[in-house]
């Protein structure tokens, strides 16, 4: 009975060893560190400012590369664009954007190449034809997606605040 | 001696096999070659099955787990299979938020919740659970008008619509009529909620349409 064992184990041990080189490869994806966590927001910040900069500027290629060809962009007027049509309501809306106050952007990574985005924005607009300025004081909820090493703007909906908004920190 | 070709072992250990079968014992090396039949006749061969699914399984893992890192799953027919997964988890979110069921709730919304109320009022996990609990928010229908869910990333899907609530204080519900941004994830294997933003529309919506 000495010799079966001497065979056996050892080829328990072999289909053991085959698995082992598996299980570390799956667990590849482990938490990042916080230095990895906080170059991810900063490039998801620097790409918001430019989707800002480029929608005050009123600039189609830059809007362009900054939109995910998959936009959802719900406003809180209950409007819903996509891609096409929130260029063409930016480009050739009634208003022109004239700042992006932010008084919350908070950045949450998700996921792989997925980071939330919210907050509270104040939107100050112009009409173009009276010069008529507005602003809108939203909550947001958005959502960017790494798309061939490039973040880009996947989803947005907004919600009016009722109460005024808070006095500027 | 010439080794066996063992299935799964050149996948895991390229090049390798040798030195993996050099650790085994000189005696299988030294016996004469009928030795090893015979000792499989007499005790190894009920022991066959399970070494075999053993190889098999270590051959198939690591394409398993390449599957799952995929960030585009084959959306065609997977696609369709998560949307009903995914629908299946909201219905269970409806359900315990009108039954103001803590244990459920505690099981599908996400520990990271992000719940962003047409209000401004914004709720994390626990306290969406305390209000929806304590019946100081009473949630007595939801009609969607439009549901849909889109995978975004591994383990990632927005949902978006449009949805008729009756909330508020016990026998006292408002009805509104939302516009709405959700995000879903999967967190070990179970979708869960992960965070919320909605928006009451200007103008009434129609008798609702389906449910």
């Amino acid at each position: 009975m000495k010799s079966p064992l001497r065979i056996f184990l050892p080829l328990c041990l072999l289909t053991l060893a085959s698995l082992a080189p598996c299980v570390p490869a799956a667990e590849k994806n482990s938490a990042p560190t916080a230095r990895d966590q906080a170059r991810l927001i900063a490039a998801v910040t620097a790409a918001d400012d430019e989707r800002c900069a480029a929608t005050k500027a009123g600039d189609r290629a830059r809007l362009a590369a900054s939109y995910s060809d998959d936009l959802y962009y719900a406003h809180s007027s209950g409007k819903i664009d996509n891609k096409a049509s929130q260029l063409d309501g930016v480009l050739n809306g009634s208003n022109v954007y004239e700042n992006f106050d932010y008084k919350d952007r908070t950045f949450i990574p998700a996921g792989p190449g997925i980071v939330l985005m919210k907050g509270r924005v104040l939107v100050h607009m112009k009409n173009k034809t009276n010069g008529q300025k507005t602003m809108n004081d939203i909550n947001y909820l958005s959502v960017w997606r790494e798309e061939n090493g490039k973040w880009r703007f996947l989803a947005w909906q907004a919600c009016k605040n009722a109460s005024p908004a808070a006095p500027t920190k | 001696m010439a080794l066996p070709r063992v299935a799964g072992l050149q996948e895991c250990f390229p090049g390798r096999a040798d030195q993996i079968i050099r650790v085994l014992p000189g005696s299988i090396r030294a016996h004469p070659p009928d030795l090893i039949p015979r000792l499989m006749k007499f005790s190894l061969r009920p022991l066959l099955p399970l070494l075999a699914s053993g190889f098999a399984f270590s051959a198939i893992a690591p394409l398993a787990t390449a599957a799952e890192k995929s960030p585009a799953p084959a959306f065609a027919n997977e696609g369709e299979r998560l949307r009903a997964a995914l629908a299946a988890a909201d219905d269970e979110r409806l359900a315990a938020t009108k039954a103001g069921d803590q244990a459920r709730l505690e099981a599908i919304l996400s520990n990271d919740l992000h719940y962003a109320h047409s209000s401004g009022k914004v709720d994390s996990k626990a306290s969406l659970i305390k209000a929806l609990t304590a019946r100081t928010s009473v949630y007595e229908s939801f009609h969607y008008q439009e549901r849909k869910f889109t995978l975004i990333g591994a383990g990632l899907a927005t949902m978006t619509g449009r949805v008729l609530v009756k909330v508020g204080p016990a026998g006292k519900p408002n009805e509104l009529d939302l516009s709405i941004l959700a995000i879903w994830r999967e967190e070990n294997g179970k979708w869960r909620f992960l965070a919320w933003q909605s928006c009451k529309m200007p103008v009434p919506a129609a008798a609702p349409t389906k449910n």
